[in-house]
């Protein structure tokens, strides 16, 4: 365990994504920059306990640190530089679940196969397959001919399955959200972002001007009274999707009863856009400063992002504002959005709902999106956050994001729209599956899974 | 002839150091780089900090002619460099694919050629018949409907309909590998791939076929009283194969082309997959491998057209 803690966040690797998780352990960021050999807050009690000690009190610290354990008699003696070389890197064969690595195939499939000796309820499966397709819709044929046995489904396609009978969907409650971010960042955090490295900045040449209406809050609760949710929960959440009023919806404790839910009002939007500023001419279009106003929405390319852009359209078109769709492929998706392409961003996924702690990766003064995209800097909000994790007592955790979540519900640097529900298209042979709101965790209960 | 062939070579040095530089160009002007493409924009977990790190250690932030050079230099000693997403040499990762992809293309010129011959020959002996209508229809046909669309209606007709094919993929899984399985899974990727490329070749087939069949030789083969199948076999048909020869060497990079899409389709883990993948994740390094190696094969493909007309007709000499 304190190998795989080390290798995860060692120097060599300053893209691992667990860099800002677990640098809240003691002397965690001296061995990072290559200070110590050894990370201070990390002690191993006995054969099966380890202790962390962490810099500050974090609750979220367990939540944030689900990380695969690395067999250190194995890769004990790689150089870090080397390790992403290694041939145990395609082969894994040590593993604490219940089936053991036959062999990894690139981009072709991954094959396990049923421990002997498992410590647990030993599997009812003796080989799994898991395929690795390129295409989504190549994995979806080869549900409906039979070729393969589980799948996720994207929401759109669940119609088309539910008639099929050899395929049962199950649901879940999702974990992720639906969003569309605001860009409002003023002249000023624009320069700030283009200042070159030397002088503080990011060294980014963004060439945006910002839209001042954007910048009021105001405006903003316009077009969250704008929009009607059901909509867009029909047509891309496969009708079922719990409507969200900010990034804290979940687990239940966290989340605030008596937010504002912008129930749709054309005529309170179309108030607020004139307190703003806005005028109507008479075929009804809102103008800024004698101009018609037109909002780009930015989103990667897909079936599913083109609806929501349509569905905005029409929707917003009711109070006078033009949307532009502007789709763009996944690699050039986020230089885009902080190239200012858009002003309504698409954003969907994250695991807000697993643990509130998550929207401080989006929403405070730092976090890529808030600062690079956004242009939200809340330091009462930061605050609230911070205070949020550092204790463990529910009660207590639940005052902070409560009144964080009022924040966002006020200031609304993104429309908050819905947390959707996942889908999964199973063969009728296949039974015991429970999936969890996490798709990545499908295969948690594997030892369950049988052919009926 | 060898110092044709030598001169040849030499020529296709530069070429490919001018698709190279061009690739590099187009490829770096692309808007979003590797690390944009390695972030999940849905896990929030980013910061300005962090990206200018990365691209760092990729070497992404040093000016772009550099770049070039240091790539060039690694490609003298033989050294394609390692994928910028998976670490893992480029090399090996287009190794792996390289067959895949000329198995599948190599078939599917058989199956362009022989169809592509054989009608287009049948419809310049039967001139203006129901059978040269008919293929004259179905070459038009078939070169107007893109690969796409011909591939899902195979897959939606024989895969999931009639159940005769899987739908995608190279072999099934959790069987023993065999022979008979394989093909099964490249009847459909060839077909596509084939029937679109023996097209054009129809059109070329008869109108070749037409005009040996009016030369004199032909007249005179029949005036000695031969049978008509042999005047055509023997006669005609080695003479029509002439200029067929060049049509089919400058297929051959179309078919690499069809392959990207093809094989993407039905899941073929060749090339084209890779080219895909490679693209839409900016992996620069990979990227540039592959179009070296596309380049080398059809350039080759290319000199081998120009030998093999030189073998099949005695007139041609290069000196």
């Amino acid at each position: 365990m304190a190998f795989s803690y080390k290798i995860a966040i060692h120097p060599a690797f300053p893209r691992s994504s667990w860099v800002a998780a677990l640098s809240g352990i003691k002397g965690a960021s001296e061995y990072q920059k290559g200070e110590t050999d050894d990370i201070e807050g990390i002690k191993i009690l006995d054969d099966h306990t380890i202790q962390l000690e962490l810099k500050e009190p974090n609750a979220a610290f367990l939540f944030n640190t689900y990380l695969p354990i690395m067999p250190e008699h194995i890769l004990g003696g790689v150089k870090p530089e080397e390790l992403e070389q290694h041939p145990y890197v395609d082969a894994p064969t040590v593993t604490s679940g219940p089936y053991d690595f036959v062999a990894y195939e690139p981009e072709q499939y991954i094959h396990l196969k049923k421990k002997a000796d498992y410590w647990d309820t030993e599997p009812l499966i003796d080989e799994i397959f898991f395929k690795l397709l390129a295409s989504t819709a190549t994995g979806l044929a080869q549900l409906e001919a039979g070729e393969l046995d589980v799948i996720e489904i994207p929401a759109d396609e669940v119609e088309r399955f539910e008639g099929m009978e050899h395929v049962d969907i199950l649901t879940v409650e999702g974990i992720g959200y639906y969003v569309l971010h605001f860009d409002f960042r003023t002249e000023e955090q624009i320069a700030q972002l283009n200042k070159p490295k030397e002088e503080g900045g990011s060294g980014y040449s963004i060439v945006k001007e910002p839209k001042p209406y954007l910048q009021d809050k105001r405006f903003r609760q316009a077009l969250a009274y704008a929009l009607d949710v059901k909509p867009f929960i029909d047509i891309i959440g496969g009708g079922v999707a719990k409507p969200i009023y900010s990034s804290i919806f979940g687990p239940d404790w966290a989340v605030n009863p008596n937010l504002n839910k912008y129930d749709r009002d054309l005529e309170k939007a179309k108030a607020l856009m004139a307190e703003v500023g806005v005028t109507f001419d008479d075929k009804g279009t809102a103008l800024w400063e004698g101009k018609p106003i037109i909002l780009v929405y930015l989103s990667n390319t897909g079936e599913e992002p083109r609806k929501v852009g349509e569905i905005l359209q029409q929707q917003l078109g009711e109070v006078g504002i033009r949307v532009d769709i502007k789709l763009v492929t996944s690699a050039a998706f986020l230089p885009a959005a902080i190239n200012g392409e858009g002003d309504l961003v698409r954003n969907a996924g994250g695991r807000f709902g697993a643990d509130p702690s998550v929207s401080s990766l989006y929403y405070t003064c730092k976090a890529g999106w808030a600062r690079l995209v956004i242009g939200f800097c809340n330091e009462r909000f930061d605050e609230l956050l911070a205070q949020g994790a550092a204790v463990s007592d529910v009660k207590e955790r639940q005052k902070s994001y409560w009144e964080a979540s009022a924040i966002l519900n006020e200031e609304l640097p993104s429309l908050f729209l819905f947390s959707h529900s996942r889908f999964f298209g199973v063969n009728k042979g296949l039974g015991g599956l429970k999936p969890s709101a996490d798709p990545g965790y499908l295969t948690w209960n594997i030892e369950e899974w049988y052919f009926k | 002839m060898s110092k044709y062939i030598l001169r040849r070579l030499a020529i296709s040095i530069p070429v490919l150091i001018g698709i190279t530089v061009l690739i590099f160009i187009f490829i770096n002007a692309a808007p979003g780089d590797p690390v944009s493409s390695m972030i999940d924009p849905t896990l929030g977990d980013f910061s300005a900090e962090r990206m200018a790190q990365a691209r760092a250690q990729l070497g992404l932030d040093r000016p772009l002619p550099l770049r070039y050079v240091l790539w060039l230099k690694e490609i003298v000693r033989g050294n394609l460099g390692y994928s910028m997403i998976t670490q893992k040499p480029v090399a090996y990762m287009i190794g792996h694919r390289l067959w895949a992809t000329i198995r599948l293309t190599l078939v599917a010129l058989a199956v362009s050629v022989v169809i592509g011959i054989s009608i287009g020959i049948l419809s310049a002996i039967k001139q203006y018949s129901w059978i040269d209508y008919l293929s004259t229809f179905l070459s038009f046909a078939a070169v107007s409907v893109p690969g796409f669309f011909l591939s899902l209606g195979l897959i939606y007709l024989l895969a999931l309909k009639l159940r005769w094919l899987p739908t995608s993929g190279m072999f099934t899984l959790g069987q023993p590998h065999s022979l008979w399985d394989y093909i099964r899974h490249m009847i459909m990727p060839a077909m596509v791939l084939g029937v679109g490329s023996a097209a054009p070749l129809v059109r070329y087939a008869r109108s070749s076929m037409l005009e040996s069949m009016s030369q004199e030789y032909v007249n005179t083969a029949r005036a000695k009283g031969q049978r008509e199948v042999w005047v055509i076999l023997k006669h005609a048909f080695p003479n029509a194969l002439i200029p067929l020869i060049t049509v089919i060497g400058l297929r051959l990079p179309g078919l690499f082309e069809g392959a990207v899409i093809v094989e993407q389709i039905f899941q073929w883990q060749g090339m084209g997959t890779l080219a895909i993948w490679a693209v839409t994740n900016r992996d620069y390094t990979l990227l540039m491998g592959l179009n070296l190696i596309s380049g080398i094969l059809v350039l080759s493909a290319n000199l081998l057209a120009d030998i093999a007309y030189a073998v099949v007709d005695p007139r041609v000499r290069y000196d």
